[in-house]
Formats: C-alpha cells, sequence, structure tokens
C-alpha cells in the first residue's frame, strides 16, 4: 500500500516537475495545461477538454465540462466531469483523444446530476463527484469505480449545491456545499437565497461519515472550491450571493473554525464578490477573483498579499512552485516565484474553462 | 390606482424601454400570461390528467383479477401518458414547487429497481416509503404492461398488485394539482401587485430548460442510441409523446385563440422582430415533428434518426433563439447559459 501511494504520488508530480523543467529552459510558450474549453466564451457551440496546444487529440465533449482529474493510475488518461446540465463524466487517453469510459445519468440508480468536481480516493480505485438528486436538490457524494466509471453509491454530504470536492492529506475527503439551491426545469435561477446555508463538510471516505461540518457567520458567503496548504490549512474560495462585502478567502486550521481571511475595504473591492478558484502554494493562497479580473494573493496566516490584474480569470493550478491561472478569453498567466511579482502572460484562442491542471 | 396596478404599469413602463418601437400590440404582464396559460390550458389539462393517470389502477385490478382484457389497461396506460406529456413542458407554479412531475416521470426506466420495487412490495405492502421514485410512476407502468413488442406483457400474480399499488401511487401524487393550479391563477391575478420581473425570469428559464430538456432528453437519445432510447418506445407512443410535448410547449410560447402566449408578450413590448422568430421556430419544430414517422419505427432506423437529428436542430435554435437573443433583449439572466461560471 505504501509503496503504491509512493508510487501513486510521483506520477501525480510529474507534470509539475516537467513543466518546472520546461519553464526553468526558458520555454517561451505558454505552459501546457489539462483543460476544458469551448470555442468562444459567450455563445459557446463546441467544448472539448485536453490541451488546447494539442486540439487533435482534444476529446469533444456533448456539453461544457468542467473538472479534469489525471486518473490516479499515471496510465496517462484523465476524467473530465460535466457542469450544467450535469450528465457525463468521461474517462480518456490524452495523447490520443480515445474515450476509455462513460458514466451518463441516465445509468444512475436515481434521479441526479453531476455538479462539476471530482476528485480520486486515497488507493486511487474510487472516484468521488459532487452530485444533487433533483426533487429537493439534496448535495451527496457519488463513489465511482476509477477504471470503469460505474457508480457504487452516494453518500450525503451535508448540504445543498455541493461543488469542489478534494482529498485531503489526512484521507479525509472535503465538500464545499453551496447552499445555492438550482433546479434543473430553471438552470441556474437560484431559488433559496434567503435561506442559504454553505458549508464545508468533512467525510470519511471509506464508509462517508460525515466527520464535521465547517460554516462562515454569512450564510449569504457561498463556499465553492478548496484547497489544502503545506500544514493542514484548509482555504475555501467565496461568492458572495448578495450579502454585504465580505473577503472571498476562509481559512481553517485543522480542527478549528473557519475564518475569514484579511482584507480591507479596498481589497475587497479589488477582489468583488466572485471567487472562480483557490490555489495552494508555497506560503500563501492564491484566489481567483473572476468578475473583478484580479488574482488575489494572501500569506498562509491570512494577510492580504498582493493583487495582481488578471482579467476574467480563473482557473488556477501549479507549476512547480509557482502559480498558473487561465481565463475564459484565452489568456494564460505564470506567476513568478516571488509572489508579488506581476504574473507573465499569454494569449490562447480557446475558451479556457474554469479549472485546469498541468499537462 | 390598486397597488398592483401601480407596479405593473412601472414595471411594464420600465421594461418597455429596451424595445425597439412603439408597442403595436396591447402590454401584457407576465402574470397576466401566466394566469391565461394556468387558467386555459395548465388548469384543465391537470383535470384531465388526475383521472386519466387513475383510470390504469381500476383497469389493472380489473385485470389481476381477470375480469377485464388486457388491452384495457395498454389503452388507460396510452391515455394517461398522452396527457402527461401534455404538460410535461410546463413546470410552471404548482408542478415545479410539488416537484409532481419528477415523481410520476423518471425515465429511462430501471428495470432492476422495478423488480426490486416488486420484490419489496411482495415482501411487505406497507413499506412502500422504501421503494423509491425510480422504480414508481408511468414509464414504470409501461414496462410493466408492454412486452418489447407492444404486446401486452404476462402479468405474475406479484407484478400485477405492484401495478396496481403504482397507478393508485401516481393518481395520489396528482390528486392535488387541479386545485393547486387553480389556487396558481387566482394568486397571479389577486390585488397584491406579483413580483412581474422575478416571473418573467423564472418563466422564461422553465421555457429554455423545457425546450433543451426535450432536446437532450426526448430526441438527442434515440438519434444517437437507437429508438429503444426513446420515450414510450415499448408502447410506440414516442411520436404521440414528442408531439404532446411540442404541444405543451408551443401553447406557452405562441397561445392560440383562447389564450394568451409568450409571443403576445413580446409584441405587447415591441419586440415585433423577435416574435416573428419565435413563431417561426416553433414552426419549424412542429414541421420536423411531422416529418417523423408514426410509431417510430414505421421507417428505417437510419431514417428515422437522420429526422430526429433534423429535430434536434430545430430545437436548438429555437432553444438559442430564448436564451440568447430574447434573454438578451428582454435582460433577463438566463440560467441555462452554456458558459455560466463556477
Amino acid at each position: 500500500m505504501a509503496t503504491d501511494r509512493s508510487r501513486r504520488r510521483l506520477l501525480a508530480a510529474l507534470p509539475l516537475v516537467a513543466m518546472a523543467t520546461r519553464l526553468r529552459a526558458g520555454d517561451d510558450a505558454a505552459p501546457a495545461l489539462l483543460t476544458c474549453w469551448a470555442d468562444d466564451p459567450k455563445r459557446p457551440r463546441r467544448f472539448h477538454a485536453g490541451r488546447p496546444d494539442r486540439p487533435d487529440t482534444a476529446l469533444a465533449l456533448p456539453a461544457r465540462g468542467h473538472d479534469v482529474l489525471w486518473h490516479p493510475s499515471g496510465d496517462g488518461s484523465a476524467v473530465v466531469v460535466a457542469r450544467r446540465p450535469g450528465r457525463f463524466l468521461m474517462r480518456w487517453q490524452v495523447a490520443t483523444g480515445e474515450t476509455l469510459a462513460r458514466f451518463d445519468t441516465d445509468d444512475a440508480g436515481d434521479d441526479i446530476r453531476l455538479e462539476g468536481h471530482l476528485c480520486a480516493s486515497a488507493d486511487g480505485q474510487r472516484l468521488f463527484v459532487t452530485e444533487s438528486e433533483l426533487i429537493a436538490g439534496l448535495g451527496r457524494l457519488g463513489v465511482y469505480d476509477a477504471a470503469t466509471l460505474e457508480r457504487l453509491t452516494a453518500w450525503p454530504c451535508g448540504g445543498i449545491g455541493p461543488h469542489a470536492v478534494k482529498r485531503l492529506g489526512d484521507g479525509w475527503v472535503a465538500v464545499a456545499n453551496g447552499g445555492v439551491l438550482t433546479l434543473p426545469e430553471t438552470g441556474r435561477l437560484k431559488r433559496n437565497l434567503d435561506r442559504m446555508d454553505p458549508s464545508l463538510t468533512l467525510i470519511d471516505d471509506t464508509d462517508g461519515r460525515i466527520i464535521a461540518q465547517l460554516r462562515l457567520p454569512d450564510p449569504w458567503m457561498s463556499i465553492r472550491h478548496i484547497a489544502e496548504g503545506a500544514d493542514g490549512r484548509l482555504a475555501v474560495a467565496l461568492q458572495n450571493e448578495g450579502g454585504p462585502s465580505r473577503p472571498l478567502l476562509a481559512l481553517a486550521e485543522r480542527g478549528g473554525p473557519l475564518r475569514y481571511a484579511d482584507a480591507n475595504a479596498e481589497q475587497q473591492a479589488r477582489c468583488g464578490g466572485y471567487a472562480g478558484d483557490v490555489l495552494a502554494l508555497p506560503g500563501g493562497f492564491a484566489v481567483s477573483c473572476t468578475t473583478a479580473g484580479t488574482t488575489a494573493i494572501w500569506a498562509a496566516d491570512g494577510r492580504f498579499l498582493a493583487a495582481h490584474a488578471t482579467p476574467r480569470v480563473c482557473a488556477l493550478t501549479r507549476a512547480g512552485d509557482r502559480w498558473m491561472a487561465t481565463g475564459d478569453g484565452g489568456d494564460v498567466w505564470l506567476g513568478g516565484a516571488d509572489l508579488m511579482a506581476a504574473p507573465r502572460h499569454w494569449r490562447r484562442t480557446e475558451a479556457l474553462d474554469n479549472h485546469a491542471v498541468p499537462a | 390606482m390598486s397597488t398592483m396596478r401601480t407596479a405593473l404599469a412601472l414595471w411594464l413602463a420600465a421594461v418597455a424601454l429596451s424595445a425597439s418601437a412603439a408597442a403595436p400590440a396591447p402590454m401584457l404582464a407576465p402574470s397576466a400570461w401566466l394566469a391565461s396559460l394556468g387558467e386555459t390550458v395548465l388548469a384543465p389539462r391537470y383535470v384531465r390528467l388526475h383521472p386519466a393517470a387513475g383510470a390504469p389502477a381500476a383497469a389493472a385490478d380489473a385485470r389481476c383479477r381477470g375480469a377485464t382484457d388486457p388491452a384495457t389497461v395498454l389503452a388507460a396506460w396510452r391515455d394517461a401518458s398522452r396527457a402527461l406529456r401534455q404538460v410535461s413542458a410546463l413546470p410552471f407554479g404548482p408542478a415545479l414547487s410539488s416537484r409532481v412531475l419528477r415523481r410520476i416521470d423518471f425515465w429511462p426506466t430501471r428495470p432492476k429497481l422495478i423488480g426490486a420495487g416488486i420484490r419489496r412490495f411482495s415482501a411487505d405492502p406497507s413499506d412502500t416509503a422504501r421503494i423509491g421514485l425510480p422504480a414508481r410512476g408511468l414509464p414504470a407502468i409501461e414496462a410493466l404492461v408492454f412486452d418489447a413488442a407492444g404486446r401486452p406483457a404476462s402479468l405474475p400474480r406479484k407484478s400485477c398488485d405492484y401495478l396496481v399499488w403504482l397507478a393508485t401511487d401516481v393518481a395520489q401524487v396528482l390528486e392535488p394539482m387541479p386545485e393547486a393550479y387553480r389556487a396558481w391563477v387566482a394568486g397571479l391575478r389577486a390585488e397584491e401587485a406579483p413580483d412581474e420581473g422575478a416571473l418573467l425570469v423564472e418563466a422564461l428559464n422553465i421555457l429554455i430548460g423545457s425546450t433543451e430538456s426535450f432536446r437532450l432528453k426526448y430526441v438527442d437519445k434515440p438519434a444517437e442510441r437507437g429508438l429503444e432510447a426513446a420515450d414510450a418506445w415499448r408502447s410506440g407512443a414516442t411520436t404521440a409523446h414528442l408531439k404532446a410535448y411540442a404541444d405543451g410547449l408551443a401553447q406557452a410560447l405562441l397561445g392560440d385563440a383562447d389564450h394568451r402566449g409568450f409571443y403576445d408578450f413580446l409584441r405587447g413590448l415591441g419586440h415585433l422582430a423577435l416574435a416573428g422568430r419565435l413563431t417561426a421556430s416553433v414552426g419549424a419544430v412542429s414541421t420536423a415533428l411531422d416529418h417523423l414517422p408514426q410509431p417510430l419505427s414505421a421507417a428505417r432506423v437510419e431514417t428515422t434518426q437522420a429526422r430526429l437529428r433534423a429535430l434536434s436542430e430545430a430545437l436548438l435554435t429555437l432553444q438559442r433563439l430564448l436564451a440568447e437573443d430574447v434573454a438578451d433583449a428582454l435582460e433577463v439572466a438566463v440560467g441555462f447559459g452554456e458558459s455560466d461560471g463556477d
């Protein structure tokens, strides 16, 4: 088991190592990514997953894809999960574009949609995917066979509107319950803004038991995305659903409560009300403030460090020890080792989707 | 001037500012449009659907006792399911809040779960709370009473008992609906001003969602996977179901001589070109439907799938008209944008 874990960690780290090597070599091309994209940010007609720099091997998707994950087997395949309408989960061989396995919500034993994010279990045998059942909108964590994408079971995740899911270093799984109820009949129309109950739920990935639920004092701050610092500190990126301004990052030390990171009124104004992703960095966290066009950097202890202008930014991922970001305008940014330094910038033609990992 | 009239006048004045020309038709508030739809289409259709949905229970009970021909059950199911499809595209008001359409219309069917439901019911008929929605509803009844060739299926005693319960359950779920729609219409017409903006946003989103659901769920599946992925394939009622669904959508979008449609709302705001395109787009859907064989299996599979793809294209055009051009013109936030966030 320990050997398997080490191997998986090594395999998972390989793209980072390769990218860091390439960057040190002075490669002037935009860093390679595994992500989803569309042909147009406002009126998209075609959707793909794969490497945007290798469109000939891209996987054509039936609708918008959202999160992508290198398969835990390390065989060069990856898995993409749909957001709204949230009907598919697909595993494909990235180098060739060949589909290896597929799950459609019609194959499920109940009335569900997928909510756009996934992670692998510690042993790499299962995938955890956020879902909602479609009668009351209750959130669930779907458990899938990692090889075949067969849906094995589903666990309640303690809230409505689950979105991101992340496996933590201690083996637990964290789910961001956004708290916003939407129904398939009305798309993303928010139906419960007057009674939201967002939470960060920690789940035992062996049996689905809810270990803990963390909440902020302000129910209008929807908890959407999760990162874990090197010291086990949890960070969540937030979206303001109509209440007074708050920082878009909250932190929790293990076993402690969620508390807002620091941000004064001017810093909050630079971040706006919508964070699209969060990333753990050596020494802090990056948050993509999509509508404000800012990538904000906080120190691990919650101090606000910097705000970089990154119009329409959303996806955040690591490139070695640096942060990398993309936006649906095709922008790719690469931060410096110095978190205060302005990022480098490239422009691609694709409308890059909201999440990415190094290729 | 009453509170309602004041609010209505202010709301209409605000949205009319975005129209390109003076209104050539009477302005129509969303509440008036929806009340008209509710009174003339939804309430009567649920009045008809409720007893129609109860008929299979009585027929199934008679069949289980050997007191009627199996064809009676099939006919009762066809009647009930067509009545259901006539409201499937219209989850306004009570249907949305009660989730009734999802409770009685789980599809595609899950034969394994229906089998499990039969076993559970047979073991303890009082333990129905643990029988999930995938093993209930009108599509599950079709899976029990029709065989793959569209003939009456054999019904062992346990299946027969379960069938009677299933049909009774559907009827019970629908029982409150006629009165709920009457109350909904009355509420829309009440003196206290409805939130016209919120009504419009929700209604337009529902219309877009129904168009999308029609395309993805009922048309693209058989177009891509074959006719056994079609709604009501066992009973051969697919084409009739598609037309019933489209009729509901058209009733809301265009209206008719008896009630107002979204078309009238657009014209009232001066969006004549959009209203014209809406009529043409709904007409294109209707034409594509007319080209489908009846039953769906009457033509070669390749021919039928090509015609389904044409229907899908027509529906996609209609969806984009509503979600992009109409929503932009009305400045309505649409929940079905393919580029939305998270």
